[in-house]
């Protein structure tokens, strides 16, 4: 009885499945921009409940007032829709429109209270809970699992019992169903504010002294709007159907107007068996349509809590089904500056990958040009550095040419073409999508930054590993495919028993190990590494650079090397491309770089870092240089 | 384990269970709707909701089933009509001169259903049983059993008690004394498996239903019925739904659309009995803690003129309601006992406000401005308890408290639930409430007067009375019920004067406002089987669940054949 | 190991409130027992004389003057004993007898739907985010007016168009009740056929929520970078959406799904109610409408363990299906 509908308990489901995920990747909130947050985008579906909502709400506010008595008898009973009676007559000749019209403020009313005493008692104790912590904390949760296990079935006649009969109402039906209903919400804010209490702004907020509660209202529940939103719109549709549950039962609120009592009668009146559809229908798809209408608001109310659930506009005639399938656009024009391309690199390699005024442009409504008529041409076994500040494009290039890029970024013109070692060019703009999924990784491998992300959590080491032989060698033994991920680790100097580890038990440097080591599997033509080492200390860092070329030695493949440490690459590359705002700015050896950087921005990227010999220059990071700066972090 | 495999695992028991409930509707749809049923076994429902507990103890009051079918009385007594005593295990009694020793003849040749001889020590046995337990002894039966022979007995008493007698010969379920001899405790046993005289024996038990088949060697041959299976609903929508699809042969209960049942449901039939009285109790003695107007006597009074019963009747009882008598006497059963100096020989079927509205202001009541009365700054204004699931008396009040609106009263309908309503009954906090008074073992008013109006049955407000709610106390009522428990039933005249008494004495401060006589409609299925009661033929009360009337019934029916 | 020590604490403690709550919740009911008996006999012909209050009373042992703290102790221990005494409103059945004849059906028949509910939800949710902007998206509203509407609405018009009119299934039961009640596959078959109706019922009525959830955390987890590796692996779009995007998302809502199977005893009353089921919910509306504290409270033992033990093994076991949590414990 605690839970008579089954959508109280699928509504915290949901409310808790959408809590960690705010927690652990939405991005940081902006301390006090909650507010603004709030405000929905207008889409289809909130229109839609929007008016299903306020229409519903001011039949409620205005019908009562315009319709006759709901009670008013009549000797002729179960009269059929007509211009007198809009949705026809009870059994005993009662208006079932008036009828509906009071029931349908009874239910608002119900789940209005309900709502907002549930919302409160929940953000009560699960936020004071979640912030104070300690012995407030654990009892908060034991008030909180107790209520959810308190049978709410006879605590309605309990409580009922206590009222004098001619007080009850809906009312006392409604505190019933806040007091049985805020705990498992109560448990969700808890989860939230604990995470929220431990972000950068609120601690900064504690060390500067500011009072709790200051620091409750003012950091914390701003944060947590768009939570207490949907909840409560939640325990709105709970509230009206547990009450019709109850009302069902002949639990209810049987001396007032609501769309349960309604329906009780009409089941007790025999509306069913005498087919009555006027009777027994309305109030039903009323409560129905209520829920529908808020449902549809809270999907509105989650995309905020949760950005990436915004399905984005299709600007462009694109789909979303990844990974896009971009054709290649014709080679327009040719590039002005970057070197031809040749089927050797300028040292006399063989070239295994060529781009060739590659433009990839985000389609957002106002359109950014993440890749400018970039051309590039990898030797064979070459070590290619791509440096630049953040958002310059180089990421966003990296993936154009393995084509991992996701809508609303696309290919607008240009070419890559992989020269493989076995003869024979690759289009890759042209691949279609099996060939391209053949193409991956065993030609071509990755590695990300941010190793921890890069592994999937929730399965161990080997499986990741394994993944990749079974897809691409089907035919490998059991045995020979562990023996391959063993090889590999060791390759990187891990210890092959690590195998079975999750990736959560290895450390940063480990797993950025690992990473490598997957991306060798199938000894692929060129890997391409973005950013592999920034978020390692230096010592680990200076480790896995060495391994990278002692294996590259070893391997011969060629790496693109991503990163905005322009004095590592000089160690470490042959050759450096140099990216600003989407264009290559220079193009050219790592030790000419070094000594005669041409362009101004290279020279000053030079000074801005700390290079690993330990000098220091000034930061270059103001921000004004770029303006893709602003697009920090844009969906790859 | 993997949990690659932990998850295969799990995708094939998916797949499993869906494949089990497509095979069920393909394997289902072949057999017939709800239940595969003998053409000729009675399929009774009998209101109750919920499973069926396997009590089968005739003295719990929560028994299963039991008396009547499997246990039987000494004699049966019709309360539709006015018949004698029928013989069932007793074949004659008789009472001494004065009324205090009861001879009574047994059936000779009777056997339990194990196959014991039934003797006179089994009625001697059942009736100590019954002062040795006082939880069992709901008839407060005071004599003495005296074994005469294997088929005769005297119970003697220190008192007249002629009305005990149809409780003693016809509610005493008689039980084999070679079995219960050997029970612990009786009140607490819940004889799982019964051992009678009955025409029925249980033969199969579960909770959703269980099964009688006839005794073959029952007395008076077995039954031509052979079988009869109670099933368990949910209530009365669930039964009338069955009803409908031809799941169930007999039910008592509302059906849709009364008026029209037997074109809606070709094969069966309805019947109606009233003997049940519908009133508004009223809590009416200030002496015993009774507060509000409905203690003012006038206020009932003027209750009783202003409503409209035809209306009533046809709003929310679907006209099964009939009327019936200010002196409490049922118009048609009772009518030889019905006082001929009563007002009203039968209530008013429509309103007379004017009479309600003289009546009041005879009182000292006056008009206020709102259009309700009012005396000493006392508005006329009442509540009226009502149990919430029960739609009809809803509808009644409701429609009610429309009509005293005409003459001036305010009546404020208070639904609760049937615990709390019938807590508040008992313990006399109500100022209305709607109820009815359930007839007695036999068809004689008396033991609606000393249930209802007899003032040794009532207790100052705030303890619990049974019956008497309206704690109604008339020392004239009290007087004439006394001297009828000294009078044999059958000296008719000596007790009229009597019965006179009481009926102008209720008719005049009516502590129970009569309302109508509520219907107990039936429906059966007189195609399936043949001798069920009728109107011109009550051979017994046509309710499934009255007992020993139901076992009555499934004597006479014979199943029609195909 | 404190770790769990504490845990156990913590749902000791919280078993031993909602007992004690249990306890006296039915006591404040208004109503006894007795008062609700007789007027049940009355209304269905029973002649209730004047003797007969005194007669149940004494039966049921209602009026034991015992002081209330000596019953609320006599009342826990006799709950750890696992005497849970008898029931009123089926006198002088064992409340244990009552629990243990209607709970299997509860849980078989909701243990069944909520599964299958979970698992549809969970499939559905997954496509359903995976293909997300398709016309697959228009799933989503249409679940979820189905979890708006009333629950026995539904069930009413289905049994009207299901049962009534088509009569496709039973109107009501939980079993054939003219075969013989055991492990044979003419009876299984019965109760899988009149349990059908009303699993669909709840499967209807609750897959939108587990949709909602599983779509939801299947598009968040679609932009993790693990999935992108995966992309850029070269693996089957099939596998990525099941071991790598479904994988994860659906971690909360298996810890949903425990807790909602904590919650099978107890969310089923209309459901029963609607079809005459056999189950542990009718019994508790046959309780609370008879004021039989009895039974009440062993349902409410019986459902308060359910969701306590469910919450424990979500708590202690979450670790098996999400490794991260392993080593913080």
């Amino acid at each position: 009885m605690t839970n008579l509908s089954p959508l109280t308990g699928s509504a915290d489901e949901s409310a808790a499945a959408a809590a960690p995920v705010k927690s652990a990747s939405a991005p940081p909130s902006r301390g006090r921009s909650g507010m603004r947050a709030l405000l929905p985008s207008w889409s289809p579906k909130l229109v839609i409940g929007l008016v299903l909502v306020l229409g519903i709400t001011l039949f409620a506010i205005i019908g009562p007032w315009l319709v006759g008595d709901p009670d008013a008898i009549d000797s002729i009973g179960m009269t059929e829709p007509s211009g007198e009676y809009w949705l026809g007559t009870t059994q005993t000749g009662q208006d079932v429109f008036a009828q509906l019209a009071h029931a349908v403020r009874g239910s608002l009313l119900v789940g209005l209270v309900v709502g907002i005493l549930a919302t409160i008692l929940s953000a009560l104790f699960g936020i004071i809970g979640g912030y104070v912590g300690g012995a407030v904390d654990e009892g908060f949760s034991l008030l909180s699992n107790v209520m959810l296990v308190i049978p709410g079935l006879p605590l309605v006649i309990v409580i009922a019992g206590f009222v004098p009969p001619q007080d009850r109402g809906w009312w006392t039906v409604a505190l019933v169903l806040a007091i049985t209903g805020w705990a498992a919400a109560a448990r969700v804010l808890r989860a939230q504010t604990l995470s929220l209490r431990n972000r950068d702004y609120v601690a900064a907020a504690r060390v500067a002294g500011e009072k709790r509660w200051r620091i409750v209202s003012v950091e914390i529940l701003p944060n947590l709007l768009p939570l207490l939103a949907s909840q409560f719109v939640f325990a709105v549709i709970a509230a009206i159907l547990a009450e019709a549950g109850l009302s069902f039962l002949g639990l209810g609120a049987a001396n007032s107007h609501t769309l349960g009592t309604m329906l009780y009668y009409a089941q007790n009146g025999f509306a069913l068996q005498y087919e009555a559809w006027w009777w027994f229908g309305p109030p039903g798809l009323m409560i129905a349509l209520f829920g529908c209408g808020l449902s549809l608001i809270n999907f509105s109310i989650d995309e905020i809590i949760n950005p990436k659930l915004r399905v984005p506009k299709p600007v462009a005639a694109k789909g979303g089904t990844p990974p896009p399938v971009a054709p290649p656009a014709p080679v327009t024009g040719a590039a002005a500056q970057a070197p031809p391309a040749p089927a050797r690199a300028a040292d006399g390699r063989d070239v295994v990958l060529s781009v060739r005024d590659l433009n990839v442009i985000y389609q957002t409504e106002n359109p950014v040009h993440a890749v400018k008529d970039v051309s590039i041409t990898l030797g064979r076994g070459e070590i290619l550095g791509l440096a630049g500040e953040s958002g310059c494009g180089k990421t966003t290039l990296a993936y154009a040419v393995n084509r991992l890029h996701r809508p609303p970024a696309e290919v607008a013109s240009g070419s890559v073409i992989f020269h493989d070692r076995d003869g024979g060019d690759i289009d890759l703009l042209a691949l279609d999508a099996e060939e391209l999924r053949q193409f991956r990784w065993a030609k071509l491998s990755m590695v990300f930054q941010g190793a921890m992300n890069s592994l999937n959590p929730v399965i161990s080491i080997h499986e990741q590993l394994d993944d990749v032989l079974t897809t691409h060698k089907p035919d490998m033994s059991k045995q020979a495919r562990r023996e391959r991920c063993e090889e590999v680790l060791r390759l990187v100097r891990v210890d092959p028993t690590r195998l079975d580890s999750f990736p959560h038990e290895l450390s940063g440097g480990m797993r950025q190990r690992v990473m490598i080591a997957m991306a060798m599997l199938l000894d692929p033509q060129v890997m391409i590494m973005d950013e592999p080492t920034t978020a390692l200390d230096v010592v680990v860092q200076r480790g896995i650079l060495r391994e990278i070329i002692r294996l590259r030695d070893e391997l011969g493949f060629a790496v693109v090397f991503i990163t905005h440490d322009l004095p590592m690459l000089l160690e470490l590359s042959d050759r450096i491309a140099v990216m600003r705002a989407g264009e290559v700015v220079e193009y050219a050896p790592a030790e000419q770089i070094y000594e005669r950087p041409e362009h101004p921005y290279t020279r000053q990227l030079l000074g801005s870092f700390p290079s690993l010999t330990g000098e220091r220059g000034a930061f270059i990071r103001t921000g004004e240089s770029s303006p893709l700066t602003k697009n920090e972090g844009a969906p790859r | 384990m993997s949990l690659h495999a932990r998850w295969r695992r799990v995708r094939t028991a998916a797949i499993g269970a869906v494949t089990i409930g497509l095979l069920a509707v393909g394997c289902g749809g072949s057999s017939n709707g709800g239940s595969s049923t003998d053409s000729d076994t009675l399929i009774v429902y009998t209101g109750l909701a919920g499973d069926w507990p396997r009590v089968f103890n005739p003295y719990l009051p929560t028994v299963s089933e039991g008396p009547g079918t499997i246990f039987e009385p000494l004699f049966f007594y019709n309360i539709a009509r006015q018949d004698d005593p029928a013989p069932r295990l007793g074949t004659e009694y008789a009472w001494n001169e004065d009324g205090t020793e009861l001879s009574i003849t047994l059936r000779e040749g009777v056997e339990w259903s194990d196959g014991e001889p039934f003797t006179a020590d089994d009625v001697a046995f059942t009736l100590n049983m019954l002062l040795e337990h006082e939880a069992l002894n709901t008839q407060n039966f005071q004599g003495e059993p005296t074994v005469v022979d294997d088929t005769h007995l005297t119970v003697s008493f220190d008192e007249p008690a002629y009305m005990k007698a149809p409780d003693l010969l016809g509610k005493t379920w008689i039980v084999p004394e070679h079995i219960w001899s050997q029970i612990e405790d009786p009140a607490t046993d819940q004889i799982q498996e019964p051992i009678g005289t009955g025409p029925f024996a249980l033969t199969d038990f579960n909770p959703q239903a269980f099964t009688l088949s006839a005794n073959e060697t029952y007395w008076d041959g077995a039954p031509a019925l052979p079988e009869v299976r109670y099933v368990a609903l949910s209530g009365n929508q669930a039964g009338a739904d069955a009803l409908a699809a031809g799941e169930i042969d007999w039910q008592t209960g509302p059906v849709p659309d009364m008026e029209n049942f037997e074109q809606n449901h070709p094969g069966y039939k309805s019947i109606t009995v009233n003997a049940f009285q519908m009133v508004l109790d009223t809590c009416s003695n200030p002496d015993l803690g009774c507060t509000g107007p409905q203690t003012d006597p006038a206020v009932r009074q003027a209750i009783y003129y202003a409503m409209d019963r035809e209306q009533l009747n046809a709003l929310a009882f679907q006209n099964t309601a009939a009327e019936m008598s200010p002196g409490f006497a049922l118009p048609e059963r009772d009518a030889g006992y019905l006082s001929a100096d009563l007002e009203n020989q039968t209530v008013p079927m429509n309103a007379d406000v004017q009479q309600a509205q003289e009546i009041l202001e005879g009182a000292g009541w006056t008009m206020g401005g709102d259009g309700i009365y009012e005396k000493d700054g006392e508005k006329l204004s009442l509540t009226v308890r009502v149990v919430t699931g029960w739609t009809d008396y809803i509808t009644a009040v409701n429609t009610m408290s429309e009509q005293l609106k005409e003459a001036g009263i305010e009546l404020t309908p208070q639904p609760a639930s049937n615990n709390e309503t019938m807590d508040a009954r008992g313990r006399g906090d109500f100022q209305l409430q709607i109820d009815s008074l359930y007839p007695g073992p036999t068809p004689d008013p008396y033991y609606v007067y000393n249930n209802f109006f007899n003032s040794d049955n009532t207790v100052p407000v705030g303890e619990s009375a049974n019956p008497n709610f309206s704690r109604y106390s008339n020392p004239a009522v009290d007087e004439a019920i006394s001297e009828l428990n000294q009078i044999d039933p059958v000296d008719t005249e000596a007790r009229q004067q009597h019965y006179d008494t009481i009926q102008a004495e209720i008719e005049r401060d009516m502590p129970y406002i009569p309302i109508l006589l509520g219907g107990t409609t039936s429906q059966f299925n007189s195609e399936k089987f043949t001798g069920w009661p009728t109107d011109v033929n009550l051979h017994a009360y046509p309710a499934v669940w009255q007992r020993p009337d139901q076992a009555q019934i499934y004597r006479s029916l014979e199943p029609a054949g195909e | 190991m404190r770790y769990y020590a504490r845990k156990l604490g913590f749902y000791l403690v919280a078993l031993w409130a909602a007992l004690t709550l249990n306890f006296f919740i039915p006591r404040m009911m208004p109503g006894n027992p007795v008062d609700t008996l007789l007027a049940k006999l009355q209304q269905r012909g029973g002649s209730v004389g004047p003797d007969v209050r005194e007669s149940y009373e004494l039966m049921l042992g209602t009026d034991t003057g015992d002081a209330l703290w000596n019953q609320y102790f006599s009342y826990l221990g006799n709950m750890f004993r696992g005497d849970l005494g008898v029931s009123v409103s089926v006198f002088p059945e064992e409340v244990t007898t009552v629990i243990s004849q209607s709970l299997p059906w509860t849980i078989v028949l909701v243990g069944i739907a909520t599964f299958l509910s979970f698992l549809v939800g969970v499939v559905l949710g997954m496509v359903v985010g995976w293909k997300r902007g398709t016309w697959l998206d228009s799933l989503i509203p249409a679940t979820t007016v189905l979890s708006a509407v009333p629950y026995f609405w539904l069930a009413l018009i289905f049994v009207m168009i299901f049962s009534t009119s088509l009569a496709w299934f039973p109107l009501n039961g939980g079993y054939d009740v003219a075969l013989a009640t055991g492990w044979n596959w003419e009876f299984i078959n019965s109760a899988i056929y009149h349990g059908f109706l009303p699993a669909l019922t709840i499967v209807v009525s609750s897959v939108g929520g587990w949709l909602l959830g599983m779509r939801n955390m299947m598009v968040s987890t679609m932009s993790e970078d693990y999935i992108l590796t995966a992309q850029a692996k070269g693996l089957r779009n099939r596998r990525i959406m099941t071991r790598y995007a479904a994988r994860n998302a659906v971690l909360p809502s298996v810890a949903g799904f425990a807790i909602s199977l904590g919650f099978v005893v107890s969310g089923s009353i209309i459901t029963e109610q609607v079809f005459s089921y056999p189950g542990i919910g009718g019994k508790l509306l046959q309780a609370v409408e008879n004021s039989d504290y009895a039974l009440m409270q062993g349902i409410f033992l019986i459902i308060t363990v359910a969701v306590l033990a469910a919450n424990l093994v979500v708590d202690l076991l979450y670790g098996f299906i999400d490794p991260r949590t392993r080593v913080e414990n």
